[in-house]
């Protein structure tokens, strides 16, 4: 019992040969085994990759089966499914171009290329954030005028219709942002006329504007179609008679639209053959160059000597194929911020638009912060959306420069601070930061007013300047139950500080960021995965380290504009790269207004003459979205339901854009003795927001099938063994 | 050497098993805890998290006539709230709105019955203040899901659920969707 270790190793056989052998055995059976488990291992973790990776790479071809949707399209009822889509014959736009804003009125034209009455559905691809103004439907005598209707109207209607079992119904498509419209009852080889107005905005980016019309019209439709016709001259006269129908109704529209084959149907190929036009007024406000188009030959022509004003037309002998056409100019570089203006009158009321264009980007100053980034380490953040947030905020600390001030909050249902206020961006400090966040895991609740208010209050650095920017950069996923809680928190909030929200993983609560940001007066930006994380962010980083403009003020001569409406209300800041609008609404013209401002070196102040003569659409449809926009953010603040929405509703209507209590509704009507009567079949358009999937599959049938697998393998294989080794012993041994 | 592989195996094969199974059994387990509180929550009409570290909260109660089946719907799509039952996806999270209500559940969890919802079958929300709504079911779709992103009509008071397809498929990735819309009566 009491002998000891030691007292063994007395006992001096290790030098024998026997023990070495032994030993040289054990060792080799030992490293065998290890070896076994370990490729066993591999294997089953080679295995689960490889059944996982077969598994993402089979799908891909099924999903292009769906009809692209490049551009407008008619559905047709069609038995036959290869029949059922239809492009336009032809196709009239006509474009204004003001500032950063376009309206856009776009006439298609189809024909029922059947020889029998079918219900069709028209669908056009709207681009992204354009808002649909009306919508003229024209088959024969029929009419379907679309409208914006306050919601209980338009309820009213639809379930009329529905009652008298006219169906309306509509479509889901995987597109965002399709608008869909029925329309029933289409005579064979009739045409069917179908106007669409909408406002949507240019894209800006880097000194280069872009507009991008979704007009895509294939040959295809062309080469089916002028067969049939060719071969039947009774067809071909119906058709033509219907044109000819057609044009006469429509000659009021028209007027206003440019040469088509329309308005000469005698020749079939024409129609066959014919081609889009598209006319585009060009204001920029501003001078700009370099106009072209990508997709398409065009013509221009500068309509004054600024050149801020062109007219812009396609080359005669272009074929349009089946791309969308785009258009892009450019910003003349400059080394001050320029600032664009447009008036609209409507009835008696005046509308202005403010587009500020920031400087050129290599002239960006890095300015002094006092930054606080706050980092949601929330149950609902666990997984890649963690490992996301991390990266993002690690690289965000690397981009930080020697003048400024830091820290760091992390948040669950607790608060965690990296330091007691905030510190220099020295590297001592950076290496604490860094070790801080690398210790981060995602567990717990969202408790997100308490580090917030923190950061509103959390003291300056000694070590930093006076004016340095209080910038709070706030990344999550948004899953925060008390939304407006939080927004009044920061509207009430004072001193001078910005908050920009960094969007966590594939599904983050878009709004909440979007209007924190703006109570913040920030910016946001969204990783969605792990990819973004290097270029958005290092991006969004240093946008906001360079403000080109803080702090913008609007004099405007309050003696004589006693009712001003601007939007949005408080103004934002200017970044370089990213241009600003503001909408002001006036009951008499501007004619000129001061700007004030600060620059990272200087005050900066700038008087605009307004030139308030020539009368710009799409004004003020921006304004009113802008108005319903900024009513509807008075929700938060507390403002008075019935009040809001009352005032919401009055301006939906009185602009025609649509709102959440306002939807847009196509009444269809019947020509009688020259009198429009309507109907009451009622179509309802439908605007669509797009929504994140998660994964829905925990996968754990996989695993256990394997883990099943294995354990069946080990007791087969020992009942083969078993049978083999008797079958052996039978053989040898009888 | 031979003697060695087996148990080795054996026990490797009874560990994948176990961590498998754990999934299924959490899932089960947290349910029992979320239907709870979720009763609670009726009961004293306070948000009521089913245990104290939780990261959400139950928001609604969906049942399935037919079916005789009952969930409790957590609050948000992210998927340590999709471990422990269905949750609904901001902003598509308010009952009794204007706005569509949106979940997404497990295929092979608390969603793996969804292949027996047909057409026309009703299914009753209840929100917190225990009053329910009917649903008709109006259409079943199998949608791509390589982009993530499922466009839902903002006006339309509707249901729909979300979960993976192909519901027989073990695994845990899928680039399609299996996705009920009901439409309110």
């Amino acid at each position: 019992m009491f002998i000891s270790r030691k007292n063994r190793q007395f006992i001096d056989y290790q030098d024998s040969y026997y023990y070495r052998q032994q030993y040289k055995k054990r060792r080799n059976k030992w490293l065998k085994l290890s070896l076994l488990v370990f490729l066993i291992l591999l294997s089953c973790l080679a295995f689960v990759r490889f059944a996982q990776s077969s598994e993402m790479a089979l799908p891909d071809n099924t999903t292009n089966n769906n009809t692209l949707i490049k551009g407008p399209q008619l559905l047709f009822d069609h038995p036959n499914p290869a029949r059922q889509a239809n492009f336009p014959i032809d196709i009239q736009t006509n474009v204004e171009i003001n500032g950063l804003i376009a309206y856009v009125e776009i006439k298609q034209t189809f024909v029922n290329p059947h020889a029998i009455a079918l219900e069709g559905t028209y669908q056009f691809p709207l681009p992204e954030d354009a808002a649909i103004k009306r919508l003229m439907i024209k088959v024969g005598d029929n009419e379907i005028v679309g409208e914006i209707m306050a919601k209980s109207t338009a309820k009213v209607l639809y379930q009329q219709a529905k009652s008298q079992g006219k169906k309306a119904s509509l479509l889901v498509q995987q597109q965002p942002n399709l608008f869909i419209n029925k329309i029933a009852n289409i005579p064979p080889q009739a045409s069917v006329i179908v106007t669409l107005t909408f406002m949507m905005p240019v894209s800006f980016s880097q000194g280069k504007f872009d507009l991008r019309l979704p007009l895509a019209m294939t040959k295809r439709y062309q080469a089916k179609l002028s067969q049939p016709l060719s071969e039947n001259p009774q067809v071909a006269k119906t058709a033509e008679l219907t044109e000819q129908r057609t044009a006469y109704s429509a000659n009021k529209l028209r007027a206003q639209l440019h040469t088509s084959t329309i308005q000469a149907p005698s020749h079939l190929t024409s129609i066959a053959n014919s081609q889009s036009s598209i006319n585009i007024t060009l204001n920029s406000g501003i001078a700009i160059t370099a106009i072209s188009s990508a997709s398409h030959k065009i013509v221009m022509r500068a309509l004054n000597a600024d050149q801020n004003a062109y007219f812009i037309t396609l080359n005669q002998s272009e074929v349009v194929t089946n791309k969308s056409f785009v258009l892009s100019w450019q910003l003349l570089a400059s080394e001050q911020a320029k600032i664009s203006s447009f008036t609209e009158q409507v009835s008696d009321e005046y509308y202005t638009l403010l587009t500020f264009f920031p400087p050129k980007t290599d002239l960006a100053q890095v300015i002094a912060r006092d930054i606080i980034f706050i980092i949601d380490t929330s149950g609902s953040m666990q997984g890649s959306a963690m490992e996301q947030a991390k990266a993002s905020l690690l690289l965000a600390i690397l981009q930080l420069n020697d003048k400024d001030s830091f820290n760091i909050i992390a948040f669950n249902d607790t608060t965690e601070l990296l330091f007691a206020g905030t510190k220099v961006a020295a590297s001592h400090n950076i290496k604490k930061a860094q070790q801080f966040i690398n210790h981060l895991t995602a567990d717990g609740g969202t408790e997100m007013y308490r580090p917030l208010s923190n950061a509103l209050m959390m003291k300056k650095s000694a070590a930093q300047i006076a004016q340095a920017i209080r910038q709070i950069v706030f990344i999550t996923d948004g899953a925060v139950a008390n939304e407006f809680e939080l927004m009044q928190l920061l509207e009430n909030a004072r001193g001078d500080f910005r908050l920009y929200t960094v969007g966590i993983g594939a599904a983050p609560n878009g709004y909440f960021m979007k209007k924190a940001a703006q109570f913040g007066r920030g910016r946001y930006v969204f990783i969605q995965s792990q990819n973004d994380v290097q270029q958005k962010m290092s991006d969004f980083m240093t946008k906001i380290s360079q403000p080109a403009i803080t702090n913008i003020d609007l004099i405007i001569d309050s003696q004589v504009h006693q009712h001003l409406e601007v939007y949005p209300k408080s103004i934002p800041d200017l970044y370089f790269d990213e241009p600003l609008q503001i909408a002001i609404k006036s009951q008499f013209p501007i004619t000129s207004l001061q700007l004030t401002g600060n620059t990272v070196t200087a005050p900066w102040y700038q008087e605009l003459i307004i030139d308030s003569e020539q009368s710009s659409t799409g004004i003020s449809s921006l304004w009113a979205r802008r108005k319903i926009e900024s009513l509807l953010d008075s929700l938060v603040s507390g403002a008075d339901q019935a009040k809001v929405k009352f005032q919401v509703m009055t301006t939906s209507l009185k602009h025609q854009i649509i709102s959440p209590y306002t939807s847009f509704i196509a009444l269809e009507k019947q020509q009688k003795d020259g009198l429009l009567l309507a109907k009451n079949s009622v179509f309802q358009a439908h605007e669509s927001l797009m929504v994140a999937m998660p994964k829905t599959a925990l996968g754990w049938k996989l695993q256990f099938l394997l883990g099943m697998a294995l354990l069946l393998l080990v007791t087969m294989s020992e009942a083969i063994i078993l049978r083999g080794y008797q079958c052996i012993k039978l053989r040898y041994y009888p | 050497m031979k003697k060695l592989i087996k148990p080795s195996l054996l026990i490797i094969g009874s560990l994948l098993c176990l961590q498998a199974s754990w999934l299924p059994a959490k899932a089960w387990l947290s349910q029992q805890l979320i239907s709870y509180s979720w009763h609670q929550t009726l009961a004293l009409q306070q948000k009521i998290k089913p245990w104290p570290w939780a990261d959400t909260y139950p928001i609604a109660e969906l049942s399935f006539k037919r079916l005789t089946r009952r969930l409790v719907v957590l609050n948000g799509g992210d998927p340590s709230t999709l471990a422990f039952s269905a949750g609904a996806i901001a902003p598509f999270n308010k009952v009794n709105s204007t706005q569509p209500f949106v979940v997404a559940g497990h295929r092979d969890s608390h969603f793996s019955f969804l292949n027996e919802v047909a057409m026309k079958d009703i299914i009753s929300l209840a929100d917190q203040y225990g009053q329910s709504q009917l649903y008709q079911v109006e259409a079943i779709n199998i949608v791509d899901a390589l982009t993530g992103q499922l466009p839902i009509l903002t006006d339309d008071s509707s249901l729909i659920l979300i979960t993976c397809y192909p519901f027989d498929d073990p695994s845990s990735n899928s680039n399609e969707r299996y996705v009920i819309t009901a439409k309110l009566l």
